[in-house]
């Protein structure tokens, strides 16, 4: 067999393949890159404006040049056909004798021989140029590449010339780019952030918020949460716009052409987010105490928090003296070591000698802690108060007894005061001069906390009582008190109280030196003035004003003979709006998928859908999110179906929540 | 010549004379077994065209396939899970192969829509899915309205043939027909099914008419939870003392009157005790020729004639002053808390229980708190929750939703004058619809009555309309005709007309509509065992022809036919050319 002619049919054959290979790969390129093409001009008869000719194209060639060599890898089995075909004078003897080379059947030598001799010499006179010219292909990958660098300039030129100078040259008018800068509070101490291209801007209340848009626009139009402004180009297709978040809701950009026509519009989400107040509270002791004497040192320990940052925090405290009928009141602030576990996380402790107070017996203090944030202009946030009271000659025993000195303290009564008096002078005989001395004590303790609960019932001021003992000074009170003076009565009433203070007074300074026989007769007569004090209609605290009177209209009274048939017309209950504008937005969305398969078209019917939904709530976290995907469905023609369907499930999941549901049949 | 020269010229004369009686092809009558005819189509010729040829080619040879249903088969086949919309048609014995629970597949077996709803409530879609595969998979039920989805929800499915119920929400957006479509799909696979679904949205009220005979806490906050909701028009009567009552639009004056009662969809009345004989006589008139429904608020110990209505003189009281929580027997959760509570020591007879408290002691029985009994055609509930009213709070007790919706419940039951029925309310051009008209009036006033319907269909847009007739079937006040849907695609509506009131629904005509077709396979395996047959999964399906054959029996019958056109002749024509060639060869002539 010669070996050299099968070589050369074989290289031959082998040049063939690979030229075919070629050939189909060019026509698989120019076939990928007229696709994108077409693809581009569809966007821009649907659109009105260029799809981007970038990846996607290339991604359109490579699978064009993977179907070329898949079906040169398939074709290279007929290459010999191929060529046959092409050059009909070879006869059949090139395929015959690929068919011995890839069968090698039984057959006579000489056969094989003649075949291959021929074949060998007929691809000698065969050029593959000529059988197989590129030239058509080439010519037309030139042609569609020519056509495609052409488009992708254009595309290119109209959505990312943003930093070209000079007005836009676009036909639509489109918002490209958006750039949010957030600036906190400056007591937040926060570094300013950036978003780009935010579908929503969440930031701390008082945020100052700089978005700079880029658009093919010559102006724009951008509406905030309480105002709109038309911008004009600050540089070329760029436009800047400050504002300050203090409240949820949404910016709506519009852009707009010189001549009036207004391209889509963006929808961002605005979320302020506010700063709350600080939390304190007292750890220790963390409840009121009762002292000895003043000269007590009190651990107090503090706990303050903040969601952003903290900016003080004191242990206040007002200092109650006094005795007799007048009360002072000292303010001030306790020494306080302060722990900083980090800016929103404080701890104060204090070693609190009250020694500095000079508090005496019957006096008490009054403290809480008192944090602020570094909001300016914020209220300081106040722990619970506790109170230290030093006790009176007689309150140690209090302490110690197992009766609660709260409930002792509610319990006593002017009339209780009497009844103890007269049992300890009853026992006077029978107790040693120190014992009746401290029960006396005691006395006086009771008798001076009485007298406090009515104090306190005044409003905690007394001044004036003891110099109008015999009478009341009702101008001066009227005065004073423009709620108090609603008639006369009334102040008698008040008259007769501080009378019965005033014997009170009388009577502890009595038991305070142990002259109980002398404190009987003072008692007795706070207890009658007491009792006219309640009498009739004689009110001792505060009159009512008029907002707080009792509306007797409304009370289930009145006479019999008023009693008749009552009848009311029927009212319905009117639609919840929120319902309503619900409803609304759900078949507006239903109609827009319904439109055009919900893939094309009316797009800004989706971001209009989107600010009537943030419009019925602007901090609902799941209308928000509702709007972002209608939002979305603009810019996302792909996934337009996706998101209309997630918005109308959402809405229909809300609208369900609001309604009540309908039996089937009859059934509970 | 020797011995065999006569073979020859005898073997050309066979040869001749085969090949004239071809050309003359005689006709002969005898009796012959037939080939029986088999109708063989799929009630989902999209989903199991292939699986047909398949069945098609299994029986080609021994039958006469025809793919289409036809009254002369000798036996049908159906193909697929489920049944056809019209099983009149098809000629026994019936068999069924159904595909294998192998092959991944998804259908609704039933999806379910009210016929009418009011525009202020949710409603629930009812998709039955069942679906076939090998290992676990997630099938997803979707309601559509148009191309845009407005529920979904996915449930897991075992492995093999699983089914699932789900239930998706329909929120009315506006009034008038709507058109929704139940859509099943398995994620991951091409495979869907679907049926269309319509309802008509109202913009109505049902009227409800509350009377307390005295002032009564239970009555008074169910009514407020009532007046609230927009679905309801309440008027309401508190007699509050001896000719003094506090009226909420114009309620009658007293319940005696059963004809000043019909207006109202569903009466409830607190405080029953006090409801005098001729009370309860006006609502039994109510409950029995109205066929309306009575809620009763007990708070107080059951006394007084009410009791007739319910049949119950004995019952049991639970006041330990323990609160009990009372549960929903649909889904056992807590609807009501009551302190105080009252049921009947037996329930009456075809009485429905709604809601159950705690067993009082272990091993009791729990007690039935809220149930209902017929009368007459009416429907009288009771709430043995004395003091439900005093246990409100949201977070504890669905008072005010259950109650709610157990009015709804109650004001649906209540009988309309008329009412309108289509046996499928989304239809394909041409489908047959059955029509059934319900006259309340006829089945419940004392005979004889003279009622006259009209029922037409007419579209939806206007023009034209189309008189339905019916005839009188077997329930009185039942009547039932059969049409044929419009030709042309489009919203109509059919409505019956009385002298007094009219009754519509809607009926959407759409291309290629699909509707349930009981796409359940024990159905169909237990409904073609009905019919003679056998259902057989495609697995196994070379055992159908031997089913077909013992069951069709086909029998002889006397046909003319013609011999000649059988293939088998040219054997005998070839072979003898072929021997007569040869012998004259060995011969030598040839």
């Amino acid at each position: 067999m010669p070996q050299a002619d099968i070589d050369r049919v074989r290289e031959f054959l082998s040049r063939a393949a690979r030229r075919v290979t070629v050939l189909l790969v060019l026509h698989g390129v120019a076939a990928g890159l007229a696709v994108a093409l077409v693809i581009a001009a569809a966007g821009w008869i649907t659109h009105r404006h260029l799809v981007p000719l970038g990846i996607d194209s290339l991604g359109f060639v490579a699978l064009g040049s993977a179907i070329g060599v898949a079906d040169g890898l398939m074709r290279r089995k007929r290459v010999a056909a191929i060529v046959e075909r092409r050059a009909p004078e070879c006869r059949n003897i090139l395929i015959t004798a690929h068919e011995l080379m890839s069968s090698a059947p039984r057959i006579d030598a000489y056969v094989t021989d003649l075949v291959f001799r021929d074949a060998a010499r007929v691809v000698d006179t065969l050029r593959l140029p000529a059988v197989l010219p590129m030239r058509g292909a080439l010519t037309s990958v030139t042609v569609v590449a020519t056509i495609w660098v052409f488009a992708a300039t254009r595309t290119s030129t109209t959505t990312i010339g943003i930093g070209g100078a000079g007005p836009t040259t676009a036909t639509v008018a489109a918002v490209t780019a958006v750039d949010a800068e957030i600036i906190a509070p400056a007591y937040l101490g926060a570094a300013p952030s950036t978003l780009h291209d935010p579908a929503r801007i969440a930031a701390p209340a008082g945020s100052h918020v700089r978005l700079t848009v880029h658009a093919d626009a010559s102006t724009l139009t951008i509406e905030l949460p309480a105002a709109k402004h038309v911008l004009h180009e600050s540089a070329a297709r760029t436009f800047v716009a400050e504002f300050v978040v203090d409240s949820d809701g949404f910016v709506t950009l519009e852009p707009a052409l010189a001549d009036g026509r207004a391209g889509s519009r963006r929808l961002i989400g605005l979320s302020a987010t506010p700063d709350e107040p600080p939390t304190v509270r007292i750890t220790a002791p963390g409840h009121d105490e009762k002292l000895v004497n003043g000269h007590h040192t009190i651990d107090v320990s503090v706990e303050a928090a903040d969601d952003h940052a903290l900016g003080s925090l004191h242990l206040h405290y007002v200092k109650v003296s006094g005795s007799g009928e007048r009360f002072t009141f000292t303010e001030g602030d306790a020494p306080l070591t302060i722990t900083r576990t980090d800016v929103r996380n404080w701890k104060g402790h204090a070693s609190w000698r009250l020694d500095s107070l000079a508090l005496e017996p019957g006096d008490m203090v009054v403290y809480r802690a008192v944090a602020t944030d570094r909001r300016p202009g914020a209220t300081p946030t106040e722990s619970d108060a506790f109170i230290a009271e030093v006790l009176a000659p007689g309150g140690i025993a209090a302490a110690g007894f197992a009766v609660d000195p709260e409930v002792e303290r509610y319990a006593l009564s002017e009339q209780m005061v009497i009844l103890k008096s007269e049992k300890l002078l009853a026992r006077k005989s029978t107790l040693a001069a120190d014992a009746y001395n401290d029960e006396a004590a005691a006395l006086s303790a009771e008798q001076r906390s009485v007298r406090a609960f009515f104090v306190f019932m005044m409003g905690g001021e007394v001044g004036g009582a003891d110099d109008a003992a015999d009478g009341l000074d009702e101008t001066a009170e009227a005065s004073g008190e423009g709620d108090l003076a609603l008639q006369r009565m009334l102040n008698q009433g008040r008259a007769a109280l501080l009378s019965a203070i005033r014997s009170m007074s009388r009577a502890t300074t009595a038991l305070n030196t142990a002259d109980v026989t002398g404190a009987l007769p003072h008692e007795r007569d706070a207890l009658a003035q007491i009792e006219k004090t309640f009498a009739h209609n004689r009110i001792i605290l505060r009159a009512l004003t008029e907002r707080e009177r009792i509306d007797l209209t409304r009370r289930l009274s009145g006479s019999l003979t008023d009693a008749a048939r009552d009848d009311e017309a029927p009212g319905q209950p009117d639609r919840d709006p929120t319902l309503t504008a619900l409803r609304k937005a759900l078949a507006d969305v239903t109609a827009l998928a319904n439109a055009a398969g919900g893939t094309t078209g009316t797009a800004a019917d989706a971001t209009d859908i989107a600010e009537r939904i943030l419009r019925v709530d602007p901090s609902s976290m799941p209308l928000q999110r509702i709007a972002a995907e209608l939002d979305s469905a603009q810019s996302s023609p792909l996934l337009r179906r996706r998101l209309l369907d997630r918005a109308a499930t959402g809405l229909t999941q809300l609208l369900r929540a609001r309604l009540p549901m309908a039996p089937r049949s009859y059934g509970p | 010549m020797n011995r065999t020269g006569w073979l020859s010229p005898a073997l050309r004369l066979a040869a001749v004379a085969i090949a004239i009686a071809a050309m003359i092809d005689p006709a002969v009558k005898s009796d012959r077994r037939a080939r029986p005819d088999v109708a063989v189509f799929a009630t989902d010729p999209a989903r199991d065209s292939v699986l047909v040829n398949r069945v098609a080619e299994q029986l080609g040879s021994d039958f006469t396939v025809t793919r289409a249903p036809f009254s002369a088969a000798a036996a049908t086949v159906l193909v697929g899970a489920g049944l056809p919309a019209a099983t009149a048609e098809l000629n026994a014995p019936v068999f069924a192969v159904t595909p294998d629970e192998s092959t991944p597949s998804v259908r609704i077996f039933f999806a379910w829509i009210p016929q009418s709803m009011l525009l202020d409530s949710r409603n629930e879609v009812t998709v039955d899915v069942q679906s076939t595969g090998r290992g676990n998979r997630s099938v997803t039920a979707s309601l559509r309205m148009g191309n845009a989805t407005i529920d979904q929800r996915t449930t897991t499915f075992g492995r093999g043939r699983s089914w699932g119920s789900t239930h998706l929400a329909f929120v009315p957006i506006s009034t008038g027909p709507a058109l929704l479509r139940a859509v099943a799909t398995i994620d991951g696979v091409a495979l869907a099914d679907s049926v269309d679904l319509a309802t008509t949205v109202r913009d109505e009220r049902w009227h409800v008419l509350f009377y307390d005979t005295r002032p009564s806490w239970q009555s008074t906050f169910v009514r407020r939870a009532v007046e609230s909701d927009l679905r309801f028009d309440v008027t309401s009567r508190v007699v509050t003392s001896k000719n003094i009552s506090t009226d909420l639009g114009a309620p009658p004056a007293a319940l005696d009157n059963a004809g000043s009662l019909e207006r109202y969809d569903a009466i409830v009345v607190g405080a029953p005790e006090l409801l005098a004989d001729r009370e309860v006589a006006g609502l039994e008139g109510y409950l029995r020729r109205r066929a309306g429904s009575v809620v009763l608020m007990l708070d107080e110990q059951p006394a007084g004639p009410f009791q007739r209505l319910l049949g119950v003189t004995n019952w049991k009281h639970n006041s330990d002053g323990k609160t009990t929580e009372i549960a929903s027997i649909s889904n056992d959760s807590t609807v009501l808390r009551a302190a105080e509570l009252v049921w009947p020591a037996a329930l009456p007879p075809r009485a429905v229980t709604y809601a159950l408290a705690r067993a009082p002691r272990p091993g009791e029985d729990r007690p039935p708190i809220v149930w209902s009994v017929p009368v007459g055609a009416g429907t009288v509930t009771v709430s043995g929750a004395l003091d439900a009213w005093r246990f409100r709070d949201s977070t504890t007790s669905a008072f005010e939703d259950y109650w709610r919706y157990t009015i709804a419940g109650a004001a649906i039951a209540s009988a309309r004058p008329e009412s309108i029925e289509l046996s499928q309310r989304v239809v394909a051009p041409g489908e047959p619809v059955d029509v059934t008209v319900r006259l309340r009036d006829p089945g419940l006033q004392p005979l004889p009555t003279r009622v006259s319907v009209t029922t037409t269909i007419e579209p939806a847009t206007g023009g034209p309309g189309a008189a339905v007739t019916l005839w009188p079937t077997s329930a009185v006040g039942a009547l039932h005709g059969t049409i044929r849907a419009p030709d042309r695609p489009g919203t109509y509506q059919a409505m019956a007309a009385t002298d007094k009131d009219r009754a519509s629904t809607s009926l959407i005509v759409l291309p290629g509509a699909r509707h349930n077709g009981l796409n359940d396979l024990h159905f169909l395996a237990d409904w073609v065992a009905t019919r003679g047959g056998r259902a057989f999964p495609a697995s196994q399906l070379s055992l159908l022809p031997a089913a077909l054959r013992s069951a069709t029996h086909p029998t002889p019958r006397r046909e003319r036919w013609h011999p000649l056109r059988s293939f088998w002749w040219l054997l005998p024509f070839a072979l003898a050319l072929s021997a007569e060639w040869w012998l004259r060869r060995r011969r030598g002539l040839a």
